[in-house]
Formats: C-alpha cells, structure tokens, sequence
C-alpha cells in the first residue's frame, strides 16, 4: 500500500470513529462538533484524493462538504440549539448498551453488504483496496442508526448528515466526483436548512401519536 | 418553428415564471393560468415526440407529464375555493408558491435526460412538498412532516448509492445513451437497480419502506393529498422504471410489487379514517403498476393506464374528502353517513372516485388491471395472479363498503352541499377517470 493510500485509510478511520463519538454523545453540542470534525476529515480525503488523482473536482468538493456541511450546518444546529434550551442534552440509553448495538447494527450490517453484495463484484476503487469502501457502509448504518434509536430533532439531523456524508465518501472512494455529487452536497443543505428553521421550530421531540396508528 | 427542448423548458420554468406574482400577492389566480398554460403546452409536446438531448421525452414520459399538469391545473382551482377564507392572503400565497416549486421540481425530474438530475428532482420534490403537508399547522401534521423528510430522505440516500453504481459502471448518467448501450447487464447494474427500488421505492410507498405515506396522505390538506397520490407517486415510479429498463431483475420488483398489493389491501381493509383508507389505496394501485412494470409487454402499457386513471381518481377522492373533512370536522368513517341526502354532487364524485380507484369496469384502472392480469396469464404467473385477484378483490370490497356507508343511510339535515369549483372539481376528476376508461375500452374493441 502507497503512503497515500495509508494516510486515506487512516482518515477515513479516524472518521469512522467521529461517528462512534457523535453516536455516544447525549450532549447535543458535542454531537454538533462531532459532525464538524467528520466533514472537515472527509473534506481533508477529498483533498488528498485531488492531489493523488491531479482531479481540481475533488477540490471542489473538498471545500463544499467543509464549507457547508462542517460550518454551515453546524452554523444553524447551534443556533437553534440557542433558542431551545431542552434540546441541550437528551437522554440515551448508557455507552454500553449503545455501543453493542451499534457494532451489531454497523459491523454487522456493513459486512453483509459488503461480503454478499460487494465481494462478489469486481469493483476497482480510486485508492487502496474495497475493503476502504467499509468505513462508507459503517458510517451509513451509524447514521441510520442514530436516526432510530434518538428521539430528538437535533440528533435525527445529525444522524442524517452523517449518513449523507457516508454516501460522499462513498463516491470519492468509487469513482471520479461528478457534478452530480456536488449537487447533493449542495441540495441537502437546503434540505436542512429547511428543516432546522422550520419544523425543528415547532416540533423537538418525535413520539408515537394515536392518530398515526394502523 | 420553435426547438422542441425549448417548450420543454418552458413546461418546467412556468410555474416558476408565474412565482412572480407572488409579489403583487396575485400568486393564486396566476398559478391557474399558468397551470393551464402548462397543460396546453403538455398537450402540443405529443406532436413532437420523441424527444432526446437535454431532455428525455417518449409517449411514455408525455402521459406522466400531462398527467402531473392536468392534476396541477385540478388541485390550482380547487385549492383556491378549499383555502379561501381558512388561510390569510399571506398563507395562501406561501402555499401556491409552494405548490408551484413542487410541480416545477416534479416536471424536471420527469423531462430531464440524466439520472442523476432525475434523483435531484425527486429530492427536490421531497423539500417542497414537506412543507405543503404542514399547511395546517397542527401537532401532528408537523409530526407527520418530520417523518416524512427523514424516511423519504433517508430512502433517497440508497437510491443515491444506485446513481453513483450507475455512473460507476457506465461512466454517464444520460439516460438516453445508457438505454441505448447494447450489453447492460452486469451484476453491479443489477446491485444498482435492486438498491434503487429500496431507495426511490420508499417515495413510491413500496411495501416495507411505505410507513410515511399513509401518515402524510391522511394529514396533508385535500389538493396535496391529491398531488401526493395522484402525481407525487407516478412521478418517483417513472424514474424507478427508467433505471429498471437499465438491467430489470424482474422477479424482485414482482415480489415487492405482490408484497405491496396484499400488505395495502390488508392494512386498509381496518382503517376508520377515510384519508388514510385512501392513502392505503394508493398504495396499492402503486403495487399494481410496479406489478406492470416489472413483467413489461401488455403489463406495462396496463401500468400506465392504472397510473394515468388513477391520477384523477385519487384527486377526485382526496377532494371529496376534503370537502367531508371541511363539513364534518372529523376523519372517522363511523361519524359520517347519509351523505347523498345533503350532498348530492360531493357524495357522487366520493362514489365515482371510489369506484375508479378500485377499478369498477368502466373505468380507466379497469382497463389496466385487466392488461395487468392478461400478461400475467400469458406468462404463466397463475399463483402471482391469484394472490393479486385476491387481495385487489379485498380492497374493493373494503373501499366501496365503507365509502357506501357514508355515502348511504339516515344522513344528517344540517348539512349542505359545498358551491362553485369544491363540487364542480371532485365530480369532474372522477368523470375523466371514467372517460380514459370509455374512450380505451371503445379504442381496444
């Protein structure tokens, strides 16, 4: 493996474990940064992969996932978080429980993906081998994960982010970033925008309701 | 002569031209012309056919787009007498840009001749069309609004995996040149258009990924319900045909597409709210066209027709049900009856509507279903066939009994029948559902 190639597999791990970390926060802050820090890592591979690939596209996309999913979106998370008080910490099951949970829910369902569906295809990567598409798929569960267990706008958001940022990674992985890709980059913040300033104002905690039963 | 890509464009960029008058907070009246416009210029792209640069047009793409206008152009006028006096001129103008965002968002994601672009319009659709279900602005419509972002979101991030598989292999993401590639199978294709029925089938209310349709039909307020069931859906069914064409793993969607079926018909066989009974319909007739698609021949040209008459029925449901909402003030089944002593034209179209979106000969989802069933019995499915007879046997009793229950009975003196466009509307949506039927059974004999 290429010094490069080893450098990508350290971030990307070092992004998975972000996700870990956003995973076990009850603090809302904390998960807030979590998911700055995993844009920024994601934004840092973007830019290797430029250099390693000679692609301005990866730039580009680079600047967009830090500029608008690491700043931008942070940005609006906190400022609600100002305005509501409540959603300053919530509670959540205790880290041993979560954390047995997630790796049977991440581990588990990332190497079936992987070994059932990836495996058998013959895939080429733009670095080191498929097994770097792991950190992807772990990701993507993480933050479907998040989505289920947690009760909370804020944290449903973040789980969200985090499962698009999975899927850009992803694509930096496979192939050579198309427009297409930053158009999403670009199209979920609007969603999220959308979502913090006007749902998540009026609504903070997800229940069961009667009417929605059946 | 003018460039047939150029009245394309003009298709999706009316309703946003017509976003102007928001400023003059004229939007209403506007979006009735434009919508018209769009319907007339829906009308004329047939002469043009096919279409293949920017844009992507066949006869097939041409009955979704004139299906999404003229549902546009029933929900624009009907909106206008349902809102009127229930929303202050700001609200109503921030619903009919809304609504014209979403048609735009929907209209491009139809036209234009890239998967990728396709996927952005159906995400943009999710993004405009949130907002409309909270109109209302109660507890659980915002409820209901949450749980649609996330679980439509969350599906479109799988189908987003399928485009960048898509691209993968291909290189491209141009439909055109794609479905004109001679050797597309491969089994990562294959990956691709399995994770894209997970993905951009939970916008169509496949079953098991269909858990926020029944919850945001049943909320909306009567026309995005209309735009919902009637268009919404057919339009998130098109682009998934478009990516099955690519490498089709038919037994898959057959599956999924049976599975739809008989879980819709179960689950609104015990509703007691009529929105959600109706909801639970769509959902069914959107197995029956996946069904069409997935076993293609005369199964296809039946899941257009389903689709295509489905369109207007449902609208005429949701609008009839808006005008009983608007009466009764409540969504329970057992609270309403005798409708048709008081309410002769709104329980004649809830009737007709009923009656075209179980597919009562006649009408135009009849005459899909029954191409539907003839391509399943030339390919031998006589087990698929049987469940399917079955359970949309199933959905037509429970619809029609339970419709008749509130259209039947003792009624109630106090109540009168809605005036103007809020009877004219829902009867004219269900007469053009029962016209496609006519005018098809009159073509095929």
């Amino acid at each position: 493996m290429t010094f490069i190639a080893e450098i990508v597999y350290m971030l990307s791990a070092f992004t998975l474990l972000s996700a870990f970390f956003i995973l076990l926060q009850p603090f809302i802050r904390s998960m807030i940064r979590g998911i700055v820090v995993q844009s920024v890592l994601i934004g840092l591979i973007s830019f290797i992969m430029a250099y390693y690939l000679s692609s301005i596209d990866f730039v580009l996309l680079g600047i967009l996932v830090i500029v608008l999913r690491g700043f931008l979106v942070s940005y609006l998370l906190e400022r609600q978080l100002k305005k509501h008080s409540s959603l300053f910490r919530e509670s959540t099951y205790g880290i041993p429980s979560t954390i047995l949970m997630a790796i049977v829910v991440a581990i588990v369902g990332s190497f079936i993906v992987y070994f059932y569906v990836f495996y058998n295809l013959i895939v080429t990567v733009t670095i080191g081998t498929t097994s770097i598409l792991l950190f992807a798929f772990m990701m993507m569960f993480l933050g479907i994960y998040i989505i289920l267990s947690r009760k909370n706008t804020m944290t449903q958001i973040i789980g969200y982010v985090e499962e698009e940022n999975s899927m850009v990674l992803m694509s930096i992985f496979l192939i050579p970033v198309p427009f297409i890709v930053e158009v999403t980059v670009f199209l979920d913040v609007i969603t999220l925008v959308l979502i913090a300033s006007v749902v998540a104002k009026e609504k903070l905690e997800h229940v069961e309701l009667q009417e929605l039963r059946g | 002569m003018i460039d047939a890509n150029v009245l394309v464009y003009l298709l999706i960029v009316l309703p946003l031209i017509a976003e102007v008058a928001y400023l003059f907070k004229s939007l209403p009246k506007i979006t009735i012309l434009s919508a018209s416009l769009v319907v007339a210029l829906a009308i004329y792209l047939h002469t043009e056919l096919p279409i293949a640069g920017t844009f992507y047009l066949t006869s097939i793409t041409w009955v979704f787009v004139l299906m999404v206008s003229s549902v546009y152009l029933l929900s624009s006028i009907y909106s206008y007498s349902y809102f009127n006096h229930r929303l202050s001129n700001k609200a109503l103008n921030n619903y009919y840009a809304l609504v014209n965002l979403f048609v735009a968002s929907m209209l491009f994601g139809l036209v234009i001749n890239n998967y990728g672009l396709m996927w952005v319009g159906i995400e943009a659709t999710t993004i405009t069309s949130a907002l409309l279900i909270m109109t209302d602005k109660t507890p659980v419509s915002l409820e209901v609004t949450w749980r649609y972002i996330i679980i439509v979101s969350v599906g479109l991030v799988f189908a987003f995996i399928s485009i960048i598989l898509i691209y993968y292999h291909f290189n491209t993401l141009t439909v055109s040149q794609i479905l004109s590639t001679g050797n597309r199978n491969s089994e990562l294709v294959l990956v691709a258009v399995a994770i894209a029925l997970v993905g951009i089938g939970t916008k169509i209310g496949i079953f098991p990924m269909h858990t926020w349709l029944p919850d945001a039909h049943s909320e909306a307020p009567a026309p995005v319900s209309a735009l919902f069931s009637g268009v919404l859906l057919p339009t998130a069914l098109y682009v998934l045909y478009m990516i099955y064409q690519i490498d089709p793993p038919t037994t898959l969607f057959i599956i999924f597409a049976i599975a739809t079926i008989v879980f819709a018909s179960i689950f609104l066989s015990y509703q007691k709210n009529y929105k959600r009974m109706f909801a639970y319909s769509s959902m069914e007739n959107m197995g029956m066209a996946l069904l069409g698609v997935a076993i293609g021949g005369y199964g296809l040209i039946g899941a257009i027709i389903v689709l295509f008459a489905h369109s207007f029925g449902k609208a005429g449901a949701f609008y009839s049900s808006g005008n009983i909402l608007h009466t009764f003030e409540t969504k329970e089944m057992s609270s309403i009856n005798g409708l048709f002593n008081n309410m002769k034209t709104t329980s004649s179209a809830l009737l007709l509507s009923s009656f075209a979106v179980t597919g009562v000969p006649p009408f135009g989802v009849f005459v899909g279903e029954f191409l539907i069933f003839a391509q399943l019995f030339a390919m031998h499915l006589y087990v698929e066939l049987g469940i399917v007879l079955f359970f949309v046997m199933l959905a037509f009793i429970s619809i029609n009994y339970n419709v008749s229950k509130i259209v039947f009975g003792e009624g109630n003196e106090s109540i009168h029948e809605k005036e103007g466009m809020l009877k004219i509307i829902p009867l004219s949506a269900a007469i053009i559902s029962l016209l496609i039927g006519v005018v098809l059974i009159l073509v095929m004999a």
